[in-house]
This record gives C-alpha cells, sequence and structure tokens, in this order.
C-alpha cells in the first residue's frame, strides 16, 4: 500500500528541530533512515501529519571514541554512536567491534543488505521493537543513551530506556542523539545466537550473553533476552543463579531450571508462549555453553529444534 | 538550467511542505521535479519517468522487487520518499542496461534460465551485480546472502545462483 499524505520537513539544525516538535508534538515523527517507519506508514499502522527528517543534521553521523587521558583508573574509554549512523557502517567498523561486540555481531542478523544500507541505528533504538536485535544488543552493553531537547540533554541508561512495546523514555520534546559504549575488559566473552524462520527475518526468539570466564567462575554475567515479551528483557535469576557457580554443563542446566523465574515470555502470531520458552531455553543452553567453549550436544530426547 | 549537483547534498527545507522540490541523476541524467512528500521512490521513477524496471511487490520492504542503487548502494525503492532522494544519484535497471555494465550478467540468466515469470529479475540482477562489483569470485554462501532480500516467487534461487557463479566460472553453466 501507500503512505498516507503528510507533510515533509528538512530542517538543518537541532534548534529548527525542536521548534517543529514544539509546534506539532505527536503529530510528528522523526524521520531517520525510514526502514521501520515507512513500511509502517505503507501499512498505515501510523499517520503522523508531519515527517521531520534528520538526515541533515551531521554530527548524528558519527562513531566516535573518547579517550580518558585524565584518570586511567576511574573512568573507561567510551565510544559514541551516533543516531544516524546505519546499519551498514555499524556492520564495518572495528571501534563498534571493541566496544560493543554483541553489536557487531547481530548486525548481520537484521533485515538485509538493501535495508541496512539505509536503516539507522538510532531509528532501531527509538522505534524499539521487542524482536529487533539493535535496542537488545545495545541493552546487553548497558549503553547510555543521549537525549536532546530545547532545554538541554539527559542521559538514559539502556535499562530505564525500553518501557514497553514501541515504547522508549524518549519524551515528544526530544531526539536520541547518541549511545555512549563503555570499553570492555580484556577477556570479555560474548555470545549472540537468534532463532528465525528465515535470515533476515525478525528473530523468532534471540539473545546476547556477555561476561568473563574465570577458573570456571562466570563474572559479570549478563544475559538479554528478545523477541520474548514486550521489550528486551534483562535476565535477573539465571544470571544470580550462575553467580559463583561452576559453569560446567550441571551448573548450566540447573541455572536454566530457573528460566521461568527469569523472565515472562508472550506468544505472537507464530509462536505461542510454550513454544518461546522452549525455543529460549535450548538458545540459552547452547549460549552458555559456547560462552565456555564447550560443544552442544543433543542426548536422545532432549530439546532438539 | 541547474548547474550539475555535488554529490548527494540534500537541500534544507524549512516549513513543512506537501509538494517537494527535487532533483537528483537518474541514470546519469539530471532530473528536476516536484514530489508529493508521500510519493515513494520507485512510484516517481516508474510513474513520473516511466523507468518501470523497478517493479512494486509487498511495498513494505520485503519482497525485494523494488532494489535500486542510490549513490551506489542497493536500496529499497519502496522504502525510499522521492523527497529523500534529493541530491542523489539513483541507477536503475534501465541504466545499467543501457550502459552494458551487466550485460554478462543478463548473458548468464538467459543461458541458465535464471528467469523464469522475470518479476525479481530487474533486482535480482541489481542485487548481484553489486556483489560482483565487491567480490570477483563469490562463494555460493555469498551468492545466497546477497540475494536472500530477494523473493523469487518462481522459486527459480538455484538457477540464479547457477548465472551469478558461471559469470567468473569459464563462463561455463551449469545443468
Amino acid at each position: 500500500m501507500k503512505s498516507p499524505s503528510f507533510l515533509y520537513v528538512r530542517p538543518e539544525s537541532f534548534d529548527a528541530v525542536f521548534a517543529l516538535l514544539a509546534e506539532y508534538g505527536d503529530d510528528a515523527k522523526i524521520l531517520a533512515g525510514g526502514q521501520s517507519l515507512l513500511p509502517s506508514l505503507n501499512m498505515r499502522l501510523s499517520a503522523p501529519a508531519v515527517l521531520i527528517d534528520i538526515s541533515l543534521l551531521q554530527e548524528l553521523k558519527e562513531i566516535k571514541e573518547v579517550k580518558n587521558i585524565e584518570d586511567s583508573n576511574k573512568a573507561k574509554d567510551t565510544l559514541h554512536v551516533g543516531a544516524l549512523v546505519k546499519y551498514c557502517e555499524i556492520e564495518t567498523s572495528s571501534l563498534i567491534e571493541t566496544y560493543a561486540p554483541l553489536l557487531y555481531r547481530a548486525l548481520p542478523f537484521v533485515a538485509h543488505k538493501a535495508v541496512r544500507s539505509r536503516g539507522t541505528f538510532g531509528g532501531s533504538i527509538a522505534f524499539a521493537d521487542a524482536a529487533s536485535e539493535t535496542p537488545a544488543m545495545t541493552l546487553a552493553h548497558e549503553a547510555i543513551f543521549v537525549l536532546r531537547s530545547a532545554l538541554g540533554e539527559r542521559r538514559v541508561r539502556a535499562d530505564d530506556f525500553f518501557l514497553g512495546l514501541y515504547e522508549t523514555a524518549i519524551q515528544p520534546n526530544e531526539i536520541l542523539v547518541r549511545a555512549e559504549f563503555k570499553k570492555p575488559h580484556l577477556g570479555q566473552r560474548c555470545v549472540f545466537r537468534e532463532i528465525m524462520r528465515r535470515k533476515g527475518d525478525y528473530a523468532t526468539v534471540g539473545l546476547g550473553i556477555r561476561g568473563y570466564i574465570n577458573q570456571d567462575i562466570c563474572q559479570d554475567l549478563r544475559i538479554v533476552y528478545f523477541a520474548v515479551a514486550d521489550k528486551p528483557l534483562v535476565s535477573t535469576r539465571v544470571v544470580e543463579v550462575l553467580r559463583n557457580r561452576k559453569m560446567d554443563t550441571a551448573g548450566i542446566d540447573f541455572a536454566i531450571s530457573y528460566l521461568e523465574e527469569d523472565i515472562q515470555v508472550y506468544g505472537d502470531t507464530y509462536h505461542d508462549e510454550h513454544t518461546k520458552m522452549h525455543l529460549i531455553r535450548v538458545l540459552l543452553k547452547r549460549s552458555l555453553l559456547e560462552l565456555i567453549q564447550m560443544e552442544y550436544a543433543p542426548t536422545e530426547g532432549s530439546e532438539n529444534v | 538550467m541547474s548547474k550539475l549537483m555535488q554529490k548527494s547534498i540534500p537541500k534544507s527545507i524549512h516549513e513543512p511542505q506537501e509538494r517537494i522540490d527535487i532533483e537528483l541523476k537518474v541514470n546519469g541524467k539530471l532530473v528536476n521535479a516536484k514530489v508529493l512528500a508521500r510519493t515513494h521512490l520507485v512510484d516517481f521513477l516508474r510513474e513520473d519517468l516511466g523507468l518501470t524496471g523497478a517493479h512494486l511487490g509487498c511495498e513494505q520492504g520485503v519482497c525485494g522487487a523494488c532494489t535500486i542503487l542510490l549513490d551506489g548502494a542497493l536500496v529499497r525503492g519502496c522504502l525510499v520518499l522521492a523527497a529523500q532522494a534529493d541530491g542523489t544519484e539513483i541507477e536503475t535497471i534501465e541504466g545499467a542496461f543501457q550502459s552494458g555494465r551487466l550485460q554478462s550478467l543478463i548473458d548468464a540468466f538467459q543461458q541458465c534460465n535464471a528467469a523464469q515469470c522475470g518479476f525479481c529479475s530487474p533486482a535480482m540482477l541489481l542485487t548481484a551485480g553489486e556483489l560482483l562489483t565487491r567480490n570477483s569470485k563469490p562463494s555460493r554462501e555469498e551468492i545466497r546472502e546477497q540475494i536472500s532480500g530477494n523473493y523469487c516467487r518462481c522459486t527459480g534461487y538455484q538457477a540464479i545462483v547457477n548465472a551469478v557463479e558461471s559469470c567468473f566460472t569459464n563462463g561455463g553453466t551449469h545443468d
């Protein structure tokens, strides 16, 4: 289908964007790469009065490493990823690979080449699709989001940013400027996995894991699940059970038995909550085994996909 | 008559408008037009410029039939507004055909019977052609990955991959 009618504007300054947001409020939508917004317009799922194309805001296009030279003990180096950085740029950025390896690994699973050439990092974050890789992996890396309005800037932790289905902490007078990633320590291990019907489609279920393995104990373990609920979910219970526990197959099996206390899973059109729970359990086991660099060897009658 | 543009810098538009003036290069020719804000680039190309090689399938970015090149990058013509294409350079299958740059691929598609109904073919050719400009000898896996966003509802994928592969395997064709 075709988009409904709307007005289009392409301002060249933040002030002009804020003035338009003040004037049109909820009737305005920010247009970044358009790879989620335009399908939703074409399907008539939204009908904004005005599209504000922010493609002239050059500041939003930067990937910038900010070195901490003052005090090497306290704060770490940070990577600033502008909201208009495209998927195809993230996919090939060695800085992203260093600072946000899960995001880097997830990118080949995001749609297809002709979408990644225009789709933007910030657009995906602001759209906050619960089945999308980008919000989830940004949450896995505990990024900080910088939101700017006419009143100034505020910083929101990823944990406080994703509120629900397509719902974020961005206020109608604000735009997302960038995400900031802290540099991980050496030796961080990461696993990204998802199950999908066709590569490039939205995941049926997926997850990202990072942590440091030290003498069979996993430290600073963080697990984020996506495509399981109305927003990406951070594991609390499974991570707690694994804390100070030996990471072997027995320890992993024991922790996974707490998965139902970890997350509440919602079904979607194709997979009900039982199927999704089953799939995320299988995926979690494979992923934790991958984290400790063990082969996944299904036994007879075990949960195979 | 406007002068030839510098690469890819769209003009700012200060007030929200329903009709947008655009200036872009399509298949090497400078085009000036006034478009409705809601017009998709692929509709502009097909209906205003008569370039019907880019096809409309799903109009939601899934099928890939409207794939064209924008500043050298593959894009979905249904997920770009004509207004967003201001200041850019577009290449469609017509341009690629006229310049001859995809001729060996087109020949390979014919020889391998890689076009059945032909609906996906223009986008398949541009998509596969883009891969061959970056990688002169991709694996079958890489070819499949490249065309993974393009539906062929005749399911002639095997023949399409064969055709792309035959471009660099001594010109030989598959069964």
